[in-house]
């Protein structure tokens, strides 16, 4: 039984990825780890952004859009349940300056980043270097833990007459699954 | 009944969940309306009413379903809820199809209207001109960075801080810093801003400058102010870079700033028409579709409840038809319809009253029908009851025995019928059927019959019957057999006459005798010859003659007196030729016997039975012509008649019979046809006949003899006894 279902859930992953390789869009976590960086572990991470045409086209209009990084950390634990020890989401907007024909990355701070070019604003979105993750002490020597990153498309931060079609077009559900490392003590 | 009371009722729910649902319809059109804060909750809010409308759809399918079941079933009531429900929704389809239609085309056309092909392109042009201006502010700035490079070019790398305060000069904003290919900061003015740290240019820019052209661009601070960035590589040994922000005017920046923000609005706005109709119709087709799915709901409820009172009264009504008069509808509305039902449950007790009394009465009829039927029946009189047309109506028991016929047959038949079906009747039919029509009062009348047993008397007595109205509506004629009272009353007659005759004539007679002896015997010593001779023969005429007449009274008397019978039992057909051997052919009747062989016994006195022979036999005997053979025929059978057992002997002589004028009183005392003879002996034969409970008639006809048949009942032990004890 199980290994019928495990059967089925490869097949069915295997046309999700073709499906995904097909349409050509779609977000992927490539490489991410947990560095320590002094009194804390930073983020490291590879993402690969591949937005689809109409994700493109209504920034290229003036939509903004906004990107969610979600990072998990763990406790891995035999006897109870794994315990969470750190669930963030950060999100910043993408826009497009018609004027100065940039595009820039608006971080929940405040900070803005301009690009010439969307390519050059997706290569340095995608390499996510130092990003504070949590202090040092929160991750006990002798411990197990697991760490999970996935990044998805915001469609509730979308102008809200795009949200129903966002929701039932395949094109806007962008979002990687999730990467899952170990987290070396 | 407490579950019932538990549960909130169903109008309440009804609102309730409409009010939850025109709520939730209102948020949405508001937060389609405007970006208020509402906008985060759009998506739940066309989840909740695309669910309330999946709910409702559902009851309403539910409804549907459960309708179309009815109608199949044809259920009372089910054909009324399926016409008024097509109308509701037919009536609430209409107008919000026409609402929705028309908003539509509103809608469309409002949208389209915001934009316009003029507003396109002035907002494009304004865009270009913004782009102008600022790119010629660009190149002028980029052509002062280029000549600040030049500047630069060939300066040691401790001088070049200097050497860029110096050509910076008056330039009063921006900052200027330089680089090495690594990266390293070699000099950097600041701004007034007070920044410490340069912004280095992204990858992209570095790439480009590195390989020999020059980067100008528009950037947007953190702040969101606008400025020039400019990077020039300076020629020399090492690779250095220039790099020069600078600072947009406040006025062209912010004028630069509304041009962009403007166009962004309206391109975005451009690019979602297409998705705000689709979310505009959206709104406005769940708005339809929830109050339409909602009114047909709310149509099936109220239907269903207006029509329940109908159904239970159609289901009432089939009960009623079907005899079911205990049906009770309940009550629970105080409107018309309810009145309806109640006005229905008292039609039905009503009904049921009137139909237990009817039935009541009906069994009450029925009791009194079958008294007055046993009493009848159990009448000894005969009695016949006919309609208004003289048909008749009603025969009892005792009517088919007193006449011999079996009137159950005859039912409905009018008189004229019933002598066709029983012809022994014709006479008294037509005398009875006559008094009927003619009297209109109670009518007495002795009728003598004529049946197969004899001749009968009967005393009939007719009333006619008539209605309030004084309508004739028949008659019911009762009569008796009367024949036996009429004979006893002349068999008391002659008794009384037999014991005067024998007290007044009897007792005279003996003087006379002795009288005559006594003359006879002192006178004929003392007269002639020839006078003795006469007196003689006088005297012994009255001897003679008082002699007969003794016997005369005394056969009358011993006629007239109760006699004595002594049962035993006796074989008739041993009597018979005992009594037949007595009379030889000499006596003038030649006998011809047809006994059947095994006749049963009869209890009776032998004495008196052959009494009866004997004067049978005499009778046939005086009746033949002098000097002539005469033949008698005398026959034995076993007779069933009515579930009785009779022996009978039939006695049947060659003599000249007896005439129809005396038949009927034949066997009355002195009743004779012959000279000779006391004229007693069928009077005896019949009293003693009687005696033992049989019967004795004439069948007879003119020259062809006189035929008798007597029949004796073959009496069981029981019935002997009881005969004996009688007598004792």
């Amino acid at each position: 039984m199980l290994h019928r279902l495990s059967q089925w859930s490869f097949i069915v992953g295997l046309l999700l990825a073709f499906d995904a390789v097909c349409a050509d869009y779609g977000f992927r976590v490539i490489r991410a780890e947990l560095v320590p960086a002094g009194a804390s572990y930073v983020l490291n991470a590879d993402i690969d952004y591949r937005f689809s045409e109409s994700a493109i086209e209504a920034l290229r209009h003036g939509v903004p859009l906004t990107l969610a990084v979600r990072l998990k950390i763990k406790r891995l634990r035999h006897y109870w349940l794994d315990e969470t020890i750190l669930s963030e989401i950060r999100k910043f907007r993408i826009l497009y300056h018609p004027l100065g024909r940039s595009f820039q990355i608006v971080y929940e701070g405040g900070n803005a980043e301009s690009f010439a070019s969307l390519t050059a604003l997706l290569e340095a979105m995608g390499a996510v270097r130092g990003w504070f993750a949590l202090p040092a002490d929160r991750i006990v020597a002798g411990n197990r833990y697991e760490a999970n990153l996935a990044v998805d498309l915001d469609i509730e931060s979308l102008p809200l007459p795009l949200r129903p079609i966002a929701y039932v077009s395949p094109s806007w559900y962008l979002g990687s699954s999730w990467y899952r490392w170990r987290v070396a003590d | 009944m407490a579950r019932r009371r538990l549960k909130p009722p169903l109008s309440l729910t009804i609102l309730v969940l409409f009010s939850a649902l025109l709520a939730s319809l209102h948020l949405m059109s508001t937060a389609t309306q405007d970006a208020s804060q509402l906008g985060k909750m759009y998506s739940w809010l066309v989840l909740i009413n695309s669910l309330g409308s999946a709910l409702l759809l559902g009851l309403v399918g539910a409804n549907v379903y459960w309708l179309l079941k009815q109608l199949k079933r044809k259920a009372a009531g089910s054909n009324l809820t399926a016409r008024m429900v097509f109308l509701f929704t037919l009536l609430s389809l209409a107008p919000a199809s026409i609402v929705f239609y028309y908003s539509m085309q509103f809608l469309q056309q409002s949208i389209d209207s915001w934009f316009d092909v003029r507003i396109d392109q002035a907002m494009e042009d304004a865009l270009q001109l913004g782009q102008a201006a600022l790119d010629e502010r660009m190149r002028a700035v980029l052509k002062q960075t280029e000549q600040m490079a030049e500047g630069l070019e060939d300066a040691p790398e401790a001088m070049v801080p200097i050497r860029l305060g110096e050509l910076r000069g008056h330039a009063e904003e921006g900052e200027l810093t330089v680089f090495s290919k690594q990266g390293r900061i070699i000099a950097f003015i600041g701004s007034q801003t007070g920044r410490i740290i340069p912004d280095f240019p992204e990858t992209g820019v570095l790439l480009q400058v590195k390989q020999g052209k020059s980067y100008v661009g528009l950037d947007t601070d953190a702040g969101g102010s606008l400025q020039i960035r400019a990077v020039v590589s300076v020629a020399g040994e090492d690779a250095q870079y220039l790099q020069g922000i600078y600072p947009i005017p406040l006025r062209l920046a912010d004028l630069a700033k509304t041009v962009e923000s403007a166009y962004v609005h309206y391109k975005e706005l451009t690019f979602l028409r297409g998705s705000l109709k689709l979310t505009f119709s959206l709104t406005l087709s769940l708005v339809l579709l929830l109050s339409l799915l909602a009114a047909m709901w709310s149509a099936f409820l109220s239907i269903r409840r207006i029509v329940a009172p109908v159904r239970h009264l159609a289901q009432g009504t089939r009960a009623v038809a079907e005899g079911n008069y205990e049906k009770r509808l309940p009550v629970k509305r105080k409107d018309e319809l309810g009145f309806l039902v109640e006005s229905f449950n008292a039609m039905t007790q009503k009904i049921a009253q009137a139909r237990d009394e009817a039935q009541h009465s009906r069994q009450e009829v029925e009791r009194q029908r079958a008294y007055l039927e046993t009493v009848l029946a159990n009448l000894s009189s005969g009695v016949l009851s006919f309609d208004g047309s003289m048909r008749l109506l009603t025969a009892n028991q005792a009517a088919n025995v007193i006449l011999h016929a079996e009137f159950g047959r005859n039912v409905g038949a009018t008189i004229g019928e019933l002598t066709e079906a029983q012809p022994h009747l014709a006479d008294l039919m037509r005398i009875v059927g006559n008094r009927l029509e003619k009297e209109n009062a109670v009518w007495r009348e002795e009728i003598p019959f004529l049946g197969p047993e004899g001749r009968q008397e009967l005393l009939c007595r007719g009333t006619p019957l008539f209605g309030s109205d004084g309508e004739s509506q028949g008659a019911v004629v009762v009569f008796d057999d009367v024949t036996a009272l009429i004979q006893a009353q002349r068999q008391a007659a002659w008794s009384e006459v037999a014991q005067r005759l024998a007290h007044e004539i009897k007792n005279p007679l003996t003087p006379i005798q002795l009288s005559a002896e006594r003359l006879k015997h002192k006178l004929s010593k003392s007269l002639e010859t020839a006078e003795a001779e006469v007196l003689d023969r006088a005297t012994r005429t009255i001897v003679q003659q008082v002699e007969a007449m003794k016997t005369m009274v005394n056969a009358f008397s011993e006629y007239a007196k109760p006699s004595i019978i002594q049962l035993q039992r006796v074989d008739v057909d041993v009597l018979i030729e005992e009594v037949v051997a007595l009379y030889p052919p000499q006596s003038g009747l030649e006998f011809e016997l047809g006994l059947e062989p095994a006749l049963p016994p009869v209890y009776a006195d032998p004495v008196r039975i052959r009494q009866v022979l004997h004067n049978m036999i005499k009778n046939a005997q005086e009746a033949m012509t002098p000097g002539a053979l005469g033949k008698m025929s005398i026959k034995t059978r076993s007779v069933e008649e009515n579930r009785h057992h009779y022996v009978e002997i039939d006695l049947h002589d060659s003599g000249p019979g007896i005439p129809p004028e005396q038949a009927d009183r034949i066997f009355e005392p002195y009743v004779t046809t012959k000279s000779k003879g006391t004229g007693l002996g069928l009077a005896i034969v019949k009293k003693i006949v009687e005696e033992h409970g049989g019967s004795i008639r004439l069948i007879s006809g003119r020259g062809e003899g006189a035929r008798f048949i007597i029949r004796v009942p073959v009496a069981t032990e029981t019935a002997a006894v009881r005969g004996l004890a009688m007598e004792v």
